[in-house]
This record gives structure tokens, C-alpha cells and sequence, in this order.
């Protein structure tokens, strides 16, 4: 059992890590509620484990593999990924680009792995290879699609947007 | 607009999504103090005697990250496969108690809650462990990952198969299974019941898989996607007496015992 001083270490992991872990999880899955069972059993494993997690080289980089390992326990072929990114109620501090939302979104699945762990959850490119059981040099490939992906249909809709 | 703008730009619009945090408790499945808890073998025949030959292919797969392990990578966690099984040793089982069960507990709308333990198969440092009951069944997966501790994988399937000519029923047939995992994670399952005392498969590419069988339930898996080719069962006399080939056609080929020379 885990004793008490290795859970307050854990209680501050979490706070920090909870939502970045989320956001990356869920945008990996494209799942929202799957995406929120698989990091609360993540954290809970983490925490089961933390003597050895939290000495880990990036206890996020544990914690989202696990997240991810979690989701793909689910029936997939009964699950629908969502098409869009869910509607929240939230007053954004600064407006948010729909678009960039959406097509990030819909990202192929593999670029939205890389996408979320490399940006969203800021892991480095050989941690990312690591989590996603591929190389590094697929992640650079994967993210350098991702950007320009993201570049040629951000531009393309400025320019739609400024034609109408 | 740059890259750097971009990633500002992705993180800022993802920033909206947050969690509501919540009281983490220890999962409350403990971890075992000593080996498997196993049903008694008097009772694992009658365990598969309903199993169901669906016409549907299902497939789960489930990987954790538990326990402390010898610390050897993913890469070689496949690569001392080997062809004829062991019994798994006692750190394999104790893993396989926590965490297949515990995938089970996670999937009781799907597999109907826990499932006896039937069948056991190491192979190098990798062991898969059944559980079945009626139409139901979980093959698990244990093997070291590069964190020196363990994944776990599940995965299920069923496939519309007749029965075999008396010595060998086919439960779960092939497959193939691929995790965001380390290392490779692809791999295939053959299971079912049969009366004969040794099993073999011959693979497609020409290595004989010697099955698990143990009380009237064989197993035997290998890593990747392989197919294989022919089914092989033996008497207790080394004699062949049933032979199919499930994975090219549904045909079945039993041997007949040898006729008495009518002495001519």
C-alpha cells in the first residue's frame, strides 16, 4: 500500500498533470468519455505504483502510455470516435480558432498521437517514439505533415474567408 | 503563420478542454501474494463445453504497465519465442491474476465478469493465459516491456469454424493484434478442446507449434500474424489420428485409425 509521504508527491503530480494528460488523451482518442475513463485509471495505476513512477524519467510519459494502452482496451468496433471536438461551455481568454480546432481534429490518427504528445503534453520527440512504439524519425515525419497540414488548410480558409 | 504561432495556436485552443479532478483511490484489486488461483482441472473440461462457434470476429486488446520485471526491452520480449511451451513461471502467473483479472472486472458488460483460468502456455519470456466459460473466453498476454516491468494484453476472438472430426473443437482461431505499444505487438491464438494427447501445428512458414494440453483444452500462440497450415493430434501413442487444416478451408481430414491387414 502506498504510503501516505509518496501520495502527497502524488496529489502534486496529478494537479499538474491531470489536464494536459486529458487534453492529449483526448485528442489521441477522439473519445471524450473513454478519453476521461482511461487517464482516471492511468492516475489511479500511477498511483498504485507511484514509488516507481514518480522516479520515472517523465512520469507524464508513463502516464499517458498507460492512458493510451487503457483506451485501446475498450470494444473498438462499438465505439464511434467523435466527428467533431466537443462543445464546451467555456469563455476562452482570447478567441479560438474554430477551424484550427477542427482540423486538428481531424487529423489522420497517427499524426494526432503525435500531434497530442508532442505539443499538447510538450514530450520530446524520442519519448513520443517510445510512447507510440515508433521512431523518431516517424515522429518528426508525422508532425511535420501534422504542421503543414494545418498551415495549407488554415491558409486556404483565410483565403476563402477574406474572398467572401 | 509559422510553426511556433501554430503550436502556440494548438495549445492555446485544446486549453479549453480541462478535467474536473477527483479523489484517486488505489485500484481494489490487491496484488497477489502468492501464484494464479486456479479452478480445480476436474472442473475445466465442463468450462468450454458450451463455447459457441459465433460468426462474428471480435477482438479486445488491453495493455497495462505493472509490476517490476527483469527490466529486458520489447524488442526481445517476442524474440525467445519458442515453439514448444513451458509452464509459466510464478512471477508470469502473479501478474496475469492481477491484471487479467482486473481487465476482466473492466469489461463485465462484454465478458460477463470473471472467468476461470483454463489454460496456461509460456513461450521464452512471454506467456498467455486463457480464461473461459461458456461462450465467452479472454486470452491474456503477459510479457516484459522496456520499463522492466510488464504489458498485458487481451484479446478475444471467435470465428465460425465446425467442429472438428472428434479429437479437436476449435474455440478462437487466429487473429492478430496491434497495441500502441513498444515493440512489436502482434499475435495470433489458437484454442479449443480436444481428447488428444499432444497437439501440433504445422505454420505456413514451416515451423511446427507445439500446443498446450492440459485436461482436454489446448492453446498455443506465436508472435506476428502468421498463418498457419495444418492441425496435427496424436494418440498417447505417438499415432496420428486427426488432421485438419481450419485456416485455408473449414474442411475437416480425419485420420482413420489403420485398418488390420487382411493378411494377404
Amino acid at each position: 500500500m502506498t504510503e501516505p509521504a509518496e501520495v502527497e508527491g502524488f496529489e502534486t503530480f496529478y494537479r499538474d498533470a491531470l489536464d494536459p494528460v486529458y487534453r492529449a488523451v483526448l485528442l489521441a482518442t477522439r473519445h471524450p468519455e473513454r478519453a476521461e475513463d482511461a487517464v482516471h485509471e492511468a492516475f489511479a495505476r500511477a498511483l498504485e505504483r507511484w514509488d516507481r513512477v514518480s522516479v520515472h524519467e517523465n512520469p507524464r510519459a508513463w502516464v499517458i502510455r498507460v492512458a493510451l494502452n487503457h483506451h485501446t482496451s475498450s470494444w473498438r468496433i462499438w465505439q464511434r470516435e467523435a466527428p467533431e471536438p466537443p462543445e464546451i461551455a467555456v469563455q476562452d481568454e482570447l478567441p479560438i480558432d474554430p477551424w484550427l480546432l477542427r482540423t486538428v481534429w481531424r487529423l489522420p490518427r497517427r499524426q494526432r498521437q503525435v500531434v497530442a504528445l508532442r505539443i499538447l503534453l510538450d514530450l520530446s520527440a524520442e519519448q513520443t517514439a517510445e510512447t507510440l512504439g515508433i521512431t523518431v524519425g516517424a515522429v518528426g515525419a508525422h508532425l511535420h505533415r501534422a504542421l503543414g497540414t494545418l498551415r495549407s488548410m488554415l491558409g486556404a480558409t483565410s483565403f476563402a474567408e477574406a474572398a467572401e | 503563420m509559422n510553426d511556433e504561432q501554430l503550436v502556440a495556436d494548438v495549445r492555446r485552443a485544446f486549453g479549453r478542454y480541462r478535467m474536473e479532478p477527483v479523489a484517486i483511490a488505489e485500484p481494489a484489486v490487491p496484488m497477489p501474494t502468492d501464484g494464479v488461483a486456479r479452478p480445480p482441472l476436474s472442473g475445466r473440461r465442463g468450462m468450454l463445453g458450451g463455447l459457441s462457434m459465433v460468426g462474428v470476429a471480435i477482438a479486445l486488446a488491453v495493455a497495462f504497465t505493472l509490476g517490476v520485471g527483469p527490466g529486458h526491452g520489447p524488442e526481445s520480449a517476442f524474440a525467445g519465442w519458442q515453439p514448444v511451451p513451458t509452464m509459466p513461471d510464478r512471477a508470469m502467473r502473479a501478474i496475469a491474476d492481477t491484471e487479467c483479472h482486473r481487465f476482466m472486472d473492466g469489461n463485465v458488460d462484454t465478458l460477463g465478469g470473471q472467468l476461470p483460468l483454463v489454460a496456461q502456455d509460456q513461450r521464452g519470456r512471454a506467456a498467455l493465459f486463457m480464461f473461459g466459460e461458456n461462450s465467452k473466453y479472454l486470452a491474456c498476454l503477459v510479457r516484459p516491456n522496456d520499463y522492466g516491468t510488464y504489458d498485458a494484453f487481451g484479446y478475444g476472438s471467435a470465428r465460425a469454424l465446425e467442429p472438428l472430426n472428434g479429437h479437436i473443437e476449435l474455440a478462437a482461431l487466429g487473429g492478430s493484434l496491434n497495441v500502441p505499444s513498444p515493440g512489436p505487438s502482434d499475435f495470433v491464438v489458437i484454442f479449443g478442446r480436444t481428447d488428444a494427447s499432444k497437439l501440433v501445428i504445422e505454420r505456413s512458414d514451416g515451423v511446427d507449434v507445439t500446443a498446450t494440453v492440459s485436461d482436454g483444452i489446448f492453446v498455443a500462440w506465436w508472435p506476428g500474424n502468421g498463418g498457419g497450415r495444418t492441425l496435427i493430434a496424436y494418440d498417447d501413442t505417438g499415432r496420428v489420428i486427426e488432421s485438419a487444416q481450419p485456416w485455408a478451408t473449414p474442411c475437416i481430414c480425419r485420420v482413420e485409425p489403420p485398418t488390420p491387414s487382411s493378411g494377404s
